[in-house]
């Protein structure tokens, strides 16, 4: 009888050779085919110097790791001028998108009001405005779009808020640490901001209440406003409220049992009942969120900061919806 | 509070307009395209002064009347050639436009008629009127000014230690403006992309009759360096327009005023910033030479080598692959046992070991000599080679710059030729110091050198392969040195020859330019880069499997280190070494040799 362990080192010692065996092989075909394309085949640029530009296809919103939607591109799609370094934030949680019922920009209609709506797209969940409310304000709550669960304000907002209530920059020299750990959420949503980046690259190497870390602190009052512009990689949505959320399980499971192939008339009819529980097709959203009184949207409660509020509930901007509403055009409010 | 309002000043948008547009989502879908149309205009853009047109306003470009309400009026597309009224730097107003941009496009290559034939086969992203620059241009950025946006910011916030305030946004913008104008607008990479976008796009090659330009310009060296993240290399501008002409006047290289063109070429090259000592005879290099699609000699030399590289690394892999299925399958020469006990005893008794030794220290040193330039010249030469591919770059990161890459490169390859020259002269010496001890001739003693093949050789070889394909059953014996080794040793005088001449001529290029041709770089540039394909291929993959990966010597053959070679490859490898050494000192194998 044969010593085992002298059997177990022969399969050791010949499966490692068997596997060396093998990636000799393929190393030498690779090597030689790369050769033969390398002399005899027409030669092609890299996917880098080909396909380096954003895309305009409203389906690749759908899709993760789109070049330009949820990957910085080199430049914008081909035909269009201004730049950008990212198109959109996809929102992979929200079952009326994924599951390709409506568009990801999902708003075409009304001509007037179509771009208007889809501003909204990036950061309130469809249901906000389209989900009959029981009360005003709506229970409302911030959801990731990451992970489809509720949220703290987005730490743009936070931000903005705790500078609104300073004064001076030396305010905020006691909070230093939390300032610059939301900024550092707020540059991780942003896509990597070089002007925040720089900031907080400041913030991090400066005494708190020090001349340099007051003048960051300055920059970066002037900066945030820019930068709160509904892009936080979360949504408002109800908190409560008829049907079912487009970010829950049960959502996507009907929107599942609605597309295959068992499912007959009468079943889809039923699933489309239920999916739509609620829905109102053409809200009147506009100005019950933008009004100075009772407005549907708890805005302070959802992290939104007193400037911030009264510019969304301010008189031009209601008095504009009203006006297209009204199919009468509006000139532009001038900035100061 | 004070704090918060302080981000509303947005100077350069007095209308208002990204109240809106800052938006991303201010968008929509075109249904009959399932195209997202965006309105969206970044706001850093204006308020960092990010890039030329970051002072205009948005109705200097677009018509006043279509978008002063809101929901805007039908948008006409905008005219690039208009012209715009802007404060110079003491707040006086200037007119300017792009028209004589127009004109100088009407007169090159790239006229109306082309470009319009270009977006139709691209697909026609472009709309009937809207303005053709778009094929090429999008918002003009001044270069690094956002990435590297830490860096820059931080040198124009030195000029605050003497300006007690913050520098107007306008002195910044003239900074930007100056700083990033005074160099070329994109990166050589973001140029050659643009250019991709109809030099390598299919229909357009097929109905202007062109060749990939671009996928040619890769395949050269001004290509890969500019893969690399060389910004001194030849782009695509520096070669096609005229020195200090406007890039938008592109002539084609049948135009005798254009600098492709054969009378001016060489002044191209020849230029201050490029090979000021070449000489003219530099024009006749290849820059787009595309392998697969040319029928010159460059293609045959190619030819030549993929049968060369076929007929020797196939061989030898085809070696090493028998020999490691001989291992799998667990099949030894029937004399192995009796072998095996001879390399041991051998190894036991100092005479034998000593004997055994198959390399000196002096070779043993040569040979770490030659490892070191060798693994120097493959680390910094293959990156180059594949310049496309994601390691390269971050290699070349690693080591510093693609300058010292090509220094490491060049100093390495200093090392491989006086290594060799050294070697050649250790073995001539070395024969004629056997020569005159056996009384034979110089010719007849080197041939006689153990490491040199000869007829014999031919049919050893014939009888391995036999045993390796299980038609014989013994191992035909080998000596000092197999026949892989020997080969081995012969494609290192033939790489470090053709490495080392074709090497020199592109280190001197100026010289080979003046005294040879262009073209001799060329043919220089791909000889030196199939040769050293093949040495890699020999040593990357067949010999690290002999010397390292193989079970018989693994983790490593201390041949090159202590001088012993392991038994089991003595056994193995060299059984008529061991037979020889065995009869000159009298030593047999052990009796339980007997029993294997």
């Amino acid at each position: 009888m044969a010593d085992p362990r002298i059997i177990l080192k022969n399969v050791l010692v010949r499966g490692y050779t068997l596997g060396i065996l093998l990636v000799v092989v393929f190393t030498g075909y690779t090597a030689v085919s790369y050769l033969y394309r390398s002399i005899f085949k027409p030669g092609k640029p890299p996917t880098e110097i080909l396909a380096w530009k954003g895309e305009t296809a409203a389906e690749r919103l759908r899709t993760p790791g789109a070049l330009g939607i949820t990957e910085p591109a080199g430049r914008a799609p081909l035909a269009h001028y201004h730049a950008v370094d990212r198109w959109y934030q996809p929102d992979l949680r929200n079952g009326c998108i994924t599951s390709g019922c409506h568009d990801p920009i999902p708003h075409s209609q009304s001509k007037e009001l179509r771009a208007f709506a889809n501003l909204h797209s990036t950061f309130m969940s469809c249901e906000v405005c389209h989900r009959q409310a029981s009360a005003t304000p709506i229970s409302a709550v911030w959801v990731s779009t990451k992970t489809g669960k509720p949220q703290p304000a987005p730490a743009i907002l936070q931000l903005l808020a705790r500078f609104s209530a300073a004064t001076q920059p030396a305010d905020l020299a006691d909070q230093s640490e939390s300032v610059l750990q939301l900024l550092r959420q707020a540059i991780d949503v942003s896509g990597g901001d070089p002007v925040l980046n720089f900031l907080a690259l400041q913030l991090e190497t400066s005494q708190p209440g020090s001349p340099v870390w007051r003048q960051a602190i300055q920059q970066l009052a002037e900066e945030l406003p820019n930068h709160a512009r509904g892009e936080y990689g979360a949504k408002i949505a109800m908190a409560d409220g008829p049907g079912i959320r487009p970010t829950s399980r049960e959502f996507a499971k009907l929107t599942e049992e609605y597309f295959s192939r068992k499912a007959d008339q009468a079943d889809r009819t039923r699933i489309l009942g239920r999916i739509h529980e609620g829905i109102i097709q053409r809200p009147q959203a506009c100005v019950p969120c933008h009004r100075t009184e009772n407005p549907m949207l708890d805005f302070k409660a959802l992290g939104y900061s007193p400037s911030r509020i009264d510019a969304l509930t301010s008189t031009p901007i209601v008095g504009m919806i009203q006006q297209i509403r009204e199919g009468q055009p509006f000139n532009l409010p001038l900035g100061p | 509070m004070v704090l918060a309002s302080a981000g509303s000043v947005r100077a350069a948008d007095p209308e208002n307009c990204l109240l809106c547009h800052r938006y991303r989502g201010l968008a929509r879908v075109v249904p009959e395209s399932g195209q997202i149309k965006s309105f969206y205009v970044n706001p850093g853009y204006y308020d960092h002064a990010l890039g030329p047109h970051a002072r205009l306003r948005c109705t200097d470009c677009h018509r006043r009347e279509e978008v002063a309400s809101i929901p805007h009026q039908p948008v006409s597309p905008v005219n690039c050639t208009q012209t715009c009224h802007l404060l110079n730097s003491s707040g006086l107003e200037v007119t300017f436009a792009h028209d004589a941009i127009d004109l100088a496009l009407q007169q090159s290559v790239h006229n109306r008629d082309t470009l319009d034939k270009a977006n139709e086969l691209l697909g026609s992203p472009l709309a009937e009127n809207q303005s053709r620059c778009l094929l090429c241009h999008d918002e003009p950025v001044f270069r690094w000014s956002e990435h590297n946006w830490a860096e820059q910011q931080a040198r124009i916030d030195r000029c605050d230690v003497c300006h007690t305030e913050r520098l107007p946004l306008d002195t910044r913008y003239y900074y930007w403006h100056v700083h990033a104008r005074s160099r070329q607008a994109r990166s050589s990479r973001d140029l050659v992309r643009v250019c991709a976008n109809c030099h390598s796009n299919p229909a357009i090659l097929q109905h202007f009759d062109n060749p990939d330009t671009v996928a040619s310009y890769i395949a050269s060296f001004h290509g890969k360096a500019m893969l690399l993240g060389s910004e001194e290399t030849a782009n695509c501008l520096d070669c096609h327009v005229a020195e200090l002409a406007n890039v938008h006047l592109m002539k084609p290289h049948d135009d005798p005023t254009a600098p492709t063109s054969t009378g001016h070429l060489p002044d191209t090259c020849r230029s201050t910033e490029c090979h000021p000592t070449a000489g003219q005879a530099i024009g006749t290099a290849a820059i787009h030479l595309d392998l697969g699609t040319s029928r010159g000699i460059e293609f045959f030399i190619g030819a030549i080598f993929f049968l060369m590289i076929l007929s020797t690394f196939g061989p030898s892999l085809v070696l090493v692959t028998l020999e490691l299925l001989q291992i799998v399958v667990g099949r030894h020469d029937p004399a192995h046992h009796r072998h095996l006990s001879l390399a041991e005893r051998l190894m036991g008794d100092p005479r034998g070991r000593e004997k055994l030794k198959r390399f000196t220290p002096h070779q043993r040193v040569q040979h770490w000599i030659l490892f070191g330039a060798f693994a120097t010249l493959v680390i910094t030469g293959f990156p180059i080679k594949f310049a496309d591919r994601a390691w390269a770059a971050w290699l070349v990161d690693q080591i510093g710059s693609l300058g010292r890459v090509r220094l490491l490169h060049r100093w390495a390859g200093v090392v491989l030729i006086v290594g060799f020259a050294y070697h050649i002269g250790y073995v001539t010496l070395h024969t004629i110091w056997a020569s005159r001890r056996s009384g034979k001739g110089f010719v007849r003693t080197f041939l006689d050198l153990p490491m040199v093949m000869n007829l014999s050789d031919l049919k050893q070889m014939k009888e391995l392969l036999l045993f390796l394909v299980f038609r014989r059953k013994s191992r035909p014996p080998a000596g000092r040195f197999t026949l892989e080794e020997k080969f081995e040793y012969f494609g290192v005088f033939w790489g470090s020859v053709l490495l080392g001449v074709t090497g020199i001529l592109m280190w001197a290029n100026a010289w080979t330019s003046e005294v040879l041709t262009g073209r001799v770089l060329t043919i220089a540039n791909l000889v030196h880069s199939f040769e050293a394909y093949l040495a890699l291929l020999h040593v990357g993959v067949l010999h690290m499997v002999t010397v390292i990966f193989s079970p018989i010597v693994f983790p490593i053959s201390p041949a090159m280190v202590t001088g012993d070679t392991p038994p089991e490859k003595m056994a193995e490898a060299h059984s008529g070494m061991l037979e020889q050494v065995a009869g000159e000192l009298n030593i047999t194998p052990g009796k339980e040799a007997n029993h294997g």
